[in-house]
């Protein structure tokens, strides 16, 4: 299994959704670690285990760039079956993830 | 007897005497007076002179205990910053007010840093604490100083407040330090305020969002401020001076929405239905829907919202959970207000 904790390996800070808004953003988190380490995850046929614990917290926008941005900008297929999420400190991590994977999955579909 | 070389040097007194006596009484003449009394117009010729404004602070500085009368201020002085030409000298006059909350505070620094016009039209403002002791501190408490320029000996920092603090970016560090502020002062774990931190990070990303429109008024930037006042409660107030929450539906709804007030639009935009703040793109538009959600599930009281002329407060423990106000005088920006409590304060 390929890991990332949140709070060692980015910030225990996450910010708001685009680079251009300030730091540890959705989208560098994305860009910088959670793209290189699913793609990783993708060649090996591995699951991806995210700790999210031990930060201060995560916007909805942070969520849903980092995450929902996999799906809307990298096309990419299944994400939640190849996602392991571990939350214990904030129970609606989760619950947000897969909401917004299910949105921009329904999106992409749509457009074809 | 004086001589030749004196007399003409008598002469030459008189003439000069008599000169600077006449430019005197011209310059005199040049002061007029406005209506109002406040502006003072100087028309010395061969010399630049300036317009000069003065604002009179209202005696009980609240957005919070004198809303109206507050926002009417501030009212007056965007339409006087609007209008005013080049250089004009304001004095903020604040000797009267005997009372004051931070909320008005925040949003006298915001109009003198943040208006497009002030920096676009090189005005300079200047002005004096409140002759009230009480006043005068929690001007001094706020870090009201840290934001203009004083020569005057400061007092020592409050334990129970922290400094306003500013920024224009989404910035999670300055949303740490309230955080910090708040597990200090109520003895709380980091996941106790979780829910702070989310709250204070979606309205900084808010700002950034709806904000940046050239033809805005005002700059955008963000200002938070907390106190511990009441033993296990800390208030937070955190204003901004982006485009605010009704021009942003306003803009996009148009024609949709003709003839709604403010409050409703605001109530709109913190439902999940009907008139919303989110942008363009298809993925937005969890922000403020989610930060009501946070509010009625979390450990917060007395959530208020003021932006344009309404008012929005959420309040879990009263009968009626979400209420709105609309007023008769219009706010540029945003102002958030709301309590955090420890857990076991909840009644």
């Amino acid at each position: 299994m390929i890991n990332i904790k949140i709070s060692t390996d980015y910030t225990d800070t996450p910010g708001g959704r685009e680079i251009k808004e300030g730091k540890f953003s959705g989208e560098d988190f994305r860009e910088s670690i959670l793209l290189k380490k699913y793609e990783e995850a993708e060649r090996n046929n591995d699951k991806l285990c995210i700790d999210f614990d031990h930060c201060f917290g995560f916007g909805t926008s942070f969520l849903e760039e980092a995450f929902g941005g996999l799906v809307r900008v990298y096309k990419k297929k299944d994400v939640l079956d190849r996602l392991v999420i571990i939350a214990n400190e904030d129970k609606t991590i989760e619950k947000n993830i897969i909401k917004y994977v299910k949105a921009a999955e329904k999106k992409l579909k749509k457009i074809g | 007897m004086k001589s030749r070389k004196q007399k003409k040097k008598d002469m030459h007194d008189n003439k000069c005497r008599k000169g600077q006596k006449e430019r005197r009484k011209k310059k005199r003449r040049n002061y007029t007076k406005s209506k109002s009394g406040t502006d003072i117009v100087l028309q010395g010729k061969g010399r630049i002179e300036y317009l000069k404004h003065n604002f009179v602070v209202p005696e009980t500085f609240s957005i919070e205990n004198n809303t109206e009368e507050s926002l009417k201020f501030f009212v007056d002085m965007h339409e006087h910053v609007d209008k005013m030409p080049k250089r004009t000298k304001f004095f903020i006059d604040s000797s009267g007010v005997s009372s004051v909350t931070v909320d008005a505070l925040v949003f006298l620094i915001a109009i003198m840093r943040n208006t497009k016009a002030c920096r676009k039209k090189l005005f300079s403002f200047r002005g004096n604490f409140p002759s009230s002791e009480y006043a005068k501190r929690i001007y001094e408490e706020s870090g009201f100083r840290d934001f203009v320029y004083s020569q005057m000996k400061r007092l020592p920092p409050s334990n129970e407040k922290m400094n306003i603090i500013s920024g224009n970016s989404n910035d999670p560090y300055s949303a740490k330090t309230v955080s910090q502020f708040i597990m200090e002062k109520l003895e709380l774990e980091r996941t106790d305020i979780i829910d702070v931190q989310k709250i204070l990070i979606e309205l900084m990303s808010n700002v950034y969002a709806h904000a940046y429109k050239n033809d805005e008024i005002m700059e955008p930037c963000w200002y938070i401020y907390a106190e511990h006042n009441v033993e296990d409660s800390v208030r937070i107030i955190f204003a901004d001076t982006g485009l605010g929450i009704t021009k942003t539906v306003r803009r996009k709804w148009h024609e949709k929405i003709l003839g709604r007030k403010d409050c409703e639009l605001l109530e709109s935009a913190f439902s999940t239905q009907e008139f919303r703040t989110e942008t363009k793109k298809k993925n937005r538009g969890n922000g403020l829907p989610g930060i009501k959600d946070i509010v009625l599930n979390g450990n917060f009281r007395n959530f208020l919202v003021l932006t344009g002329s309404g008012e929005l407060k959420i309040n879990k423990i009263e009968k009626e959970k979400i209420s709105k106000i609309e007023h008769n005088n219009k706010i540029n920006g945003t102002l958030y207000m709301f309590d955090f409590i420890k857990k076991e304060a909840i009644i």
